[in-house]
């Protein structure tokens, strides 16, 4: 941090702009300090349509605070003039190391690749196309069973998988899941059944209180 | 209609209806087309909101504020001065959206995630059944482990889908949430775009994909399953790089704005933290403080959510479960907690981090002037964020009832990623500046003495007009004899 530097050009070629301001990290705060580098984009960047002369935001040079050219003195930020590029082995360094970070980021995304192009795999995704197969089970018989509107409770353990999906399936036919069972249309609960009986592995038991 | 074509019109429909909106922030249709989603799902929000407050149905607020944003969206743009969002040729849109395809595949695997059911499209199915049964809903025991007080943009914009394409697809939920998350990636890596757009297009290109890919990082099976962490993280992490790390960054403040009120619409950390940046970018811009109330409205709307929320009886697990005395007196049982969090955080990001962190060390002190010679903004800021991001996480996890095991287990995966992502980001500009050495694209070194070889610049009113010893913009043309060094 670099705070209270005046205005004026530093040895390294910087400008930090006419009133020296600067941000609480020493940064510059505005476009306007940095001098005349901040230009239009290059015509490579501009799409075909864009013949306009309107400016981009990022782009668009600010109003001048130093008259005719919108340039404050001293030499320009972004120029090579009188500046170094920085120590190159440290440069070499700081690329080597974002590259490692950028390999720690990255090898997610690679995972992600692998698993999304197992997605047409059925052995691979059995598992879930299993409980994909429960729950629309499950949902199809809720429709059938309780009509919307109904008030519902539910035997499941609350932290149960399917205590949390018939919560679901039930706020989509507009039926409430009441918390006493004294308040209840239905008590329902699914549970765990032979593939002969449901091809699914489970089935929801709905009992009609009143 | 057949399920693949409820999901191809579901995504088609969440990209449209936000475009004019996305237009007029960014003026550009390609990059309006990125953040549109984003802006679909904030106005799904206002819907459910107004819907809470004013009753009726979802589709009727959302057709009625979508219809205000069409009709006034042309009149906007004769009123508001056309000024074009930067680095929006079809290049840079191929290189922020074409990477980021290959992990998304993932949205096409069976739609059974855990959170995403039981929270985030649960949400969604009530929000589709009219404002009374949503009052009904919130106060309602039976769910309050469902999280019914978290806010609702990625609900709201499934719920706004269902809407139209009914049947309550799972593959429409999965496939709309994985299209605000992938706006929300894209978006960022524009964010990076932008505030290395000085380098040559290249460089700044491989940064914005890095940093994007990065959203990967600590849970990869989160961002295109329905999960929200990525959305909120990615948007975060988006808006801090341009309110932080751009230079003035309240001269178009919108596109940022945009991204916070995303992240604070999104889950409960989204909006305490979309409140710190807030207050940084608000510190940052303390010369133009009569400008930097907009950046608090995101967090105003949050607050308001919140409010609605626990008035009509939703709990927050967090807000109902702690314990101030015990965490003020500094009760073992509940600082006994610390450890075992920070360990887990370690193990997840700390890796990342720790690198990351070195980048910056040697960075700093060997390319600050450099990086401040390139018009980016203190590193630092980053940092400050993670530090406070860590504080809050910490905090969540140490003031809770909930047995720590499980609960670290069950989460810490995914709100990990902030780190992660911050990380990169620090990395990758600070990698912009060492390839670069601090020179920006499109200049070259000014000839020490004599007339300037170039045509004359434009009128000396003109924004391009410079002094014969500025450096000369490349869009001159290679043809008038411009070079670059440093493309």
């Amino acid at each position: 941090m670099e705070r209270g530097r005046t205005a004026g050009p530093s040895p390294s070629g910087e400008h930090p702009g006419p009133s020296g301001e600067r941000g609480p990290f020493g940064e510059r705060n505005s476009i306007e300090e940095q001098g005349p580098a901040h230009r239009p984009a290059p015509a490579e960047n501009r799409g075909p349509a864009e013949d306009s002369p309107s400016r981009t935001a990022e782009d668009a040079p600010a109003p001048s605070r130093t008259g005719a050219g919108g340039t404050p003195p001293g030499p320009p930020a972004g120029t090579d003039s009188g500046r170094s590029a920085g120590n190159p082995i440290a440069r070499v360094l700081v690329v080597l190391l974002t590259a490692t970070v950028v390999v720690l980021g990255g090898a997610g995304a690679v995972d992600a690749i692998r698993q999304g192009a197992q997605a047409g795999d059925s052995d691979k995704t059995a598992w879930a196309r299993n409980r994909q197969s429960q729950m629309e089970t499950i949902r199809a018989q809720l429709d059938a069973e309780v009509p919307p509107g109904s008030r519902i409770y539910l035997g499941n353990n609350r932290n149960d998988l399917w205590y949390q999906r018939v919560l679901e399936f039930a706020a989509m036919d507009g039926i409430i899941v009441v918390s006493r069972h004294e308040q209840a249309d239905f008590t329902l609960s699914v549970e765990a059944v032979p593939r002969s009986v449901s091809p699914a592995g489970v089935r929801l038991v709905a009992t009609r209180d009143r | 209609m057949t399920p693949m074509v409820a999901v191809l019109g579901a995504v088609l429909l969440v990209i449209l209806a936000g475009l004019p909106v996305g237009y007029l922030l960014l003026r550009d249709l390609r990059l309006a087309l990125l953040v549109a989603p984003l802006v679909t799902g904030l106005t799904a929000t206002v819907s459910v909101i107004l819907m809470l407050v004013g009753g009726g149905e979802l589709w009727w607020w959302l057709l009625l504020l979508f219809a205000v944003q069409w009709a006034a969206t042309p009149v906007l743009l004769r009123k508001v001065p056309r000024v074009p969002a930067p680095h929006r040729s079809w290049a840079d849109l191929l290189w922020l959206a074409v990477p980021l395809l290959p992990p998304f595949l993932m949205v096409f695997l069976p739609p059974v995630q855990w959170d995403s059911n039981s929270i985030w499209w649960l949400h969604a199915a009530y929000f589709t059944r009219g404002g009374a049964m949503v009052r009904e809903y919130l106060g309602l025991y039976s769910i309050n482990i469902t999280h019914p007080d978290y806010p609702p943009l990625a609900s709201a914009t499934v719920a706004g889908a269902w809407t139209v394409f009914h049947g309550y697809g799972f593959y429409v939920a999965q496939f709309v949430s994985a299209t605000l998350s992938f706006s929300s990636i894209v978006t960022l890596g524009y964010a990076v775009r932008v505030v290395t757009g000085r380098a040559p297009a290249l460089v700044s290109r491989l940064a914005a994909v890095a940093v994007a890919i990065a959203a990967w990082a600590t849970n990869s099976g989160a961002v295109a399953s329905g999960y929200v962490d990525p959305l909120w993280a990615t948007a975060f992490v988006a808006a801090a790089l341009l309110l932080l790390i751009r230079p003035d960054p309240l001269r178009r403040p919108l596109l940022a704005v945009l991204l916070m009120a995303v992240a604070a619409f999104t889950k409960n950390e989204g909006l305490v933290m979309a409140a710190v940046l807030a207050a940084l970018a608000t510190i940052r811009a303390h010369r133009s403080l009569r400008r930097a109330w907009v950046l608090w409205l995101p967090v105003a709307g949050g607050l308001v959510w919140s409010a609605l929320a626990r008035h009509f009886g939703a709990k927050s697990d967090i807000a109902s479960q702690v314990d101030i005395g015990s965490v003020l007196h500094g009760d073992p049982q509940v600082y006994d907690r610390l450890p075992p969090t920070l360990a887990a955080i370690w193990g997840w990001v700390g890796t990342i981090v720790a690198v990351s962190v070195v980048t910056a060390v040697l960075s700093g002190l060997t390319l600050r002037r450099q990086r401040r010679a390139f018009g980016l903004g203190s590193d630092l800021w980053l940092w400050v964020v993670g530090v406070a991001y860590l504080g809050i996480l910490s905090m969540t996890y140490v003031v809770s009832t909930n047995p720590i095991r499980w609960y670290l287990n069950t989460s810490i995966s995914r709100v990990t990623l902030p780190f992660a992502l911050l990380s990169v980001a620090s990395a990758a500009c600070w990698a912009v500046v060492a390839v670069t050495g601090g020179r920006t694209r499109g200049v070259r070194a000014a000839p020490a003495a004599g007339p300037h070889p170039l045509p004359a610049s434009p009128p000396p009113s003109g924004p391009a007009a410079a002094p014969d010893d500025s450096p000369v913009p490349e869009e001159l043309g290679a043809g008038a004899g411009v070079t670059s060094a440093t493309r």
